[in-house]
């Protein structure tokens, strides 16, 4: 009987033991492979660590198929945020930056090195340990190397060194103080920039490691001309795999590429698990159907041949969407742009036209085009009233706003736009009503744009003639193909420059300051000749006035800045410019953005925020994305 | 062999040497014309994503390329590749331009195929038909919806097509399969889905093809039907299908064949905007987003590869019409 009882504790205690050490779950088409012996158990694919993922709504139920498309499956699209990518940091759904492949990493006093430290125990897709060595790879073999890489692609990388300390540590050291280094982790660079490179799969294909001769003729063979081409065939470009031998670390590996469709499966060693413990993802496949136009993702969408489409949607679609959900199984979602005005209009400091010149770096003329505008009409007729009529300014959950930046000259006045003309002097006018000039020409403005991304630059650009013109300023449309729109731009030969105002995300802004609206930049900018005399170093450009040269210091001083509060008076005073001085003249922001997603498909927000600066679908994790059976 | 048909075909296999060469000059200015290059457009589109882009990584970018050098030493160097069957590769896809057009050959040609026949299935009996009923009721009828497929722009009727087939008939939209058989083995029900996508892009491009075939047989067979030849035939009691078959059709089919050769590039050139409306994987939009994107050497090899064809195509025409119609010289 005693011996009976011993024996239940045992067995209590096996029990439990087992319990704990296996506290992680898998997908079912992976245990019948741990059964077969073909995989090893999930405890030991998994991290010692791993990423855990708050799931959206729910615990997910593994499996099923999903189907995107794509225009190109090398490049953007769709199928790139529901396969996921994997910077270095992730941010937060609030811009701050939290872990992703590196579990921790802190500054030294200084903030001229940061030490980074990798997952014990994480491993590629082969199974295959990743380590410090995959980082030092890229550092040493691919960034360093004449042979692969023409030039250092990231601005950071000429002021740093990246030193192993040991197989889970790195530490990136650089000649200034840079606090800003974790954004650039989290962000479009440490998306585009790699950092970490499958060094044992890769060496095969890598001059250093292996013969040039024979990777010449291997290259040969499969139509590559050059060792580069040949090695970036198995690397990739950009942060998509582009072929099925390349380990990953991202949650889909590459199965199958065909011209009419791709097919990702799940990556059986991926890093991220749910509160539960079940390892991530729960979608076991995606399908990546190639298409040859975004017309053609609208039909598909219709009839229900894709499951998800955050890319190709566009909001004059909406109803539509909505009026077909029931043929196509799907649920049409209304999320937000991240922009702080969709479209904006940059009078261009540097115009060549001197009359102009003196008329467009007039504060009064800028406010009096301003107010000139009805938001409310734009928002009525191009976003079903629902977007946010603004100033171009950073957006409202933003550490750097304030309330009254949001309406500075963004009301509409038309009597005060006259008067504000008015006072300039400009009350002369020929027989059609278009205000002269002080030279006795009419004031004509030109206003030049590339009609798409988004495609409500030419409808507004419509609405917006008529609004100065019936202040007295005549306004001719030249709607054009985007590189000749660039090449102009680059050339200064635009009067009124359009783009989207973008980057007013704590994510982006703090980090690009220099090429995000906020200071004048050397291209599409509201005073690019200022913006080549600050990159030139005042050996080329217009020298600006106090005013923009003060503002180039702020800038300065912003990036260097440490502490958080420091940080936010600089920028605060650096937007407080744009409010005074309306260099970009903003219309509304933060529109309605449509996102389809199959009925059934679930833990994804009804309402979210599209935003390339959080990096799209990432704050959202798509790898908790679930079919609900 | 005979001696003056192999002085011809030397000669003309002389001639296009130089016709492809100035063909190259044209197409490589014409893929040069339009404002900056790859790497205006790349980083425009970027930017519009929300990328940023410094003056440094722009001129890296540019070295990336090969866009720093000069005009005429990119031209130098893609030719030379041309002459050793290198095509060079694509700046969108960083794959060699010959695995992409490669990959779309095999759909293209298929589609090009059905088209043609179904074209020439078409036009040849019509053209027939109105040319012997001559302002007949079926003259005019058959004529009237030949014009019609002439008429509407090829995009519109694919669109219309398009739409007809997933209102009425719940054909799905985009590609040759539905999702369900994207996958399944080659079966009966898989055949079906397919021809249930294919016939849009077949009568789309075959009837826009179809009347203007008509309309050639048609005065050809007229000229034809008039002259002596014909009448002797009649006289001589031979059945109204050998009267027009066998004798006037013979000549009246000259025309076809002298165009016959041009199809070799159209097989391969994969009807752009049929394609691109209704997302077949041809080549036909790859060629337009290389334009688009100036991907130039990708647009230019393909370019060139379509000249190729078309010059080659000239010289079989002719070769087999002068074989099919004695009467053609060779000076």
């Amino acid at each position: 009987m005693k011996g009976k009882w011993w024996l239940c504790v045992l067995c209590l205690v096996i029990l439990t033991s087992t319990l704990i050490a296996t506290p992680y779950s898998e997908a079912p088409v992976l245990s019948t492979l741990v059964a077969r012996g073909e995989l090893p158990p999930v405890e030991q694919r998994l991290p010692e660590n791993p990423l855990v993922i708050q799931v959206y709504e729910m615990i997910g139920q593994y499996g099923g198929e999903i189907h995107v498309a794509a225009l190109n499956p090398r490049g953007f699209g769709t199928d790139l945020h529901v396969t996921g990518f994997e910077p270095p940091l992730a941010f937060n759904l609030d811009a701050t930056v939290g872990p992703n492949v590196i579990e921790r990493w802190e500054y030294n006093a200084d903030m001229t090195s940061v030490t980074l430290h990798l997952r014990k125990g994480m491993k590629w897709s082969d199974g295959v340990p990743f380590t410090a060595d995959d980082m030092i790879f890229w550092w040493n073999d691919e960034v360093h190397n004449t042979e692969l890489v023409a030039a250092v692609y990231i601005p950071e990388f000429e002021f740093s060194k990246l030193v192993k300390i040991d197989d889970y540590t790195v530490r990136m050291t650089f000649d200034k103080p840079y606090p800003n280094f974790d954004l650039t982790l989290a962000n479009q660079w440490g998306y585009l920039g790699f950092w970490f490179r499958p060094a044992h799969f890769l060496k095969d294909f890598h001059p250093s490691y292996t013969d040039k001769a024979v990777l010449l003729a291997r290259a040969q063979a499969e139509g590559y001309n050059t060792i580069r081409d040949y090695f970036y065939s198995r690397a990739g470009w950009s942060a998509k795999p582009i072929h099925p031998d390349t380990p990953t670390l991202i949650a889909y590996k590459l199965v199958e590429a065909r011209p009419e469709y791709w097919v990702w499966e799940r990556n059986p060693y991926y890093f991220k698990v749910d509160e539960a413990g079940n390892q991530l993802p729960y979608i076991d496949r995606i399908v990546v159907r190639r298409v040859e136009s975004n017309e053609t993702i609208q039909g598909m969408i219709l009839s229900g041949q894709v499951d998800v489409e955050v890319w190709a949607t566009t909001l004059d679609n909406y109803p539509l969407y909505r009026q077909n959900e029931t043929v196509g199984g799907y649920r049409t979602l209304l999320w937000q742009t991240d922009r702080g005005s969709e479209v904006m209009y940059m009078l261009n400091q540097n115009v060549q036209d001197l009359g102009l010149r003196a008329l467009f770096t007039d504060v009064r003329f800028r406010r009096a085009l301003s107010v000139a505008i009805n938001r409310e009409e734009i928002n009525d007729l191009l976003y079903f009233g629902r977007a946010n009529i603004r100033q171009m300014t950073m957006l409202p959950n933003s550490k750097f706003f304030l309330p009254e930046w949001e309406t500075a000259w963004a009301q509409y006045d038309p009597a005060l736009a006259n008067r504000l003309l008015d006072d300039m002097g400009l009350t002369k006018k020929d027989s059609e009503g278009f205000r002269l000039r002080p030279d006795g020409k009419r004031i004509a403005v030109t206003i030049e744009y590339w009609p798409e991304e988004p495609a409500t630059k030419s409808p507004m650009s419509e609405l917006i003639k008529d609004y100065w013109e019936a202040v007295g300023v005549q306004v001719a449309l030249r709607p054009q193909d985007r590189s000749l729109n660039a090449q102009r731009a680059e050339a200064n030969e635009i009067e009124v420059n359009v783009w989207h105002g973008g980057g007013t995300t704590d994510a982006a802004w703090p980090f690009a300051i220099g090429l995000v609206p906020g200071l004048p930049h050397k291209g599409i900018s509201w005073g690019p000749e200022w913006g080549l005399w600050k990159t030139s170093r005042g050996e080329e450009g217009i020298e600006p006035p106090a005013e923009v040269k003060k503002l180039y210091e702020l800038g300065d001083q912003f990036l260097a800045a440490e502490t958080e509060e420091e940080k936010i008076a600089l920028g605060q005073q650096i937007w407080q410019s744009q409010a005074d001085n309306v260099w970009m003249i903003g219309t509304v922001g933060m529109a309605p953005y449509p996102v389809i997603v199959k009925s059934n498909l679930r833990n994804i927000p009804e309402q979210g925020i599209f935003s390339g600066d959080l990096l799209w679908l990432h704050g959202y994790n798509p790898e908790q994305f679930f079919l609900q059976q | 062999m005979n001696h003056p048909f192999l002085i011809y075909l030397i000669r003309r296999l002389l001639i296009m040497i130089p016709t492809l060469l100035v063909i190259s000059v044209l197409v490589f200015i014409v893929i040069e014309l339009p404002p900056g290059d790859y790497v205006t457009s790349y980083v425009q589109a970027l930017r519009a994503r929300g990328y940023e882009i410094g003056r440094e990584q722009l001129e890296a970018l540019r070295i990336r390329y090969g866009l720093d050098e000069p005009f005429f030493s990119r031209y130098l160097k893609w030719m030379s590749g041309l002459i050793r069957g290198d095509l060079g590769m694509s700046f969108t896809y960083a794959e060699p331009v010959t695995k992409l057009i490669g990959e779309r050959i095999p759909l293209t040609i298929m589609i090009s195929l059905i088209t043609i026949l179904f074209t020439w299935l078409m036009a040849i009996p019509i053209g027939i038909i109105s040319a012997v009923k001559k302002y007949s009721l079926w003259d005019y009828l058959l004529t009237f919806i030949g014009f019609i497929g002439l008429s509407i722009p090829n995009f519109f009727l694919a669109i219309i097509l398009m739409y007809l087939g997933f209102r009425y008939f719940g054909v799905s939209i985009g590609g040759l399969f539905s999702r369900e058989f994207l996958f399944a083995p080659w079966s009966w029900a898989k055949f079906i889905d397919m021809l249930s996508h294919l016939w849009v892009p077949v009568v789309v491009i075959g009837t826009a093809g179809t009347a203007g075939m008509i309309r050639v047989l048609r005065a050809t067979l007229l000229d034809e039907l008039s002259k002596d030849y014909v009448r002797t035939a009649r006289s001589k009691g031979l059945s109204e299908f050998r009267v027009i078959v066998i004798h006037p059709l013979r000549v009246a089919i000259n025309p076809l064949i002298s165009t016959v050769g041009w199809l070799l590039p159209t097989v391969i050139s994969g009807e752009v905007i049929t394609s691109q409306v209704l997302s077949i994987p041809t080549t036909g939009p790859l060629l337009l987003g290389a334009l688009l994107n100036q991907d130039m050497y990708l647009a230019g090899s393909f370019l060139m590869v379509l000249s190729v064809l078309t010059v080659v195509g000239t010289l079989l025409s002719d070769i087999l019409l002068a074989w099919l119609d004695p009467r053609i010289t060779y000076s």
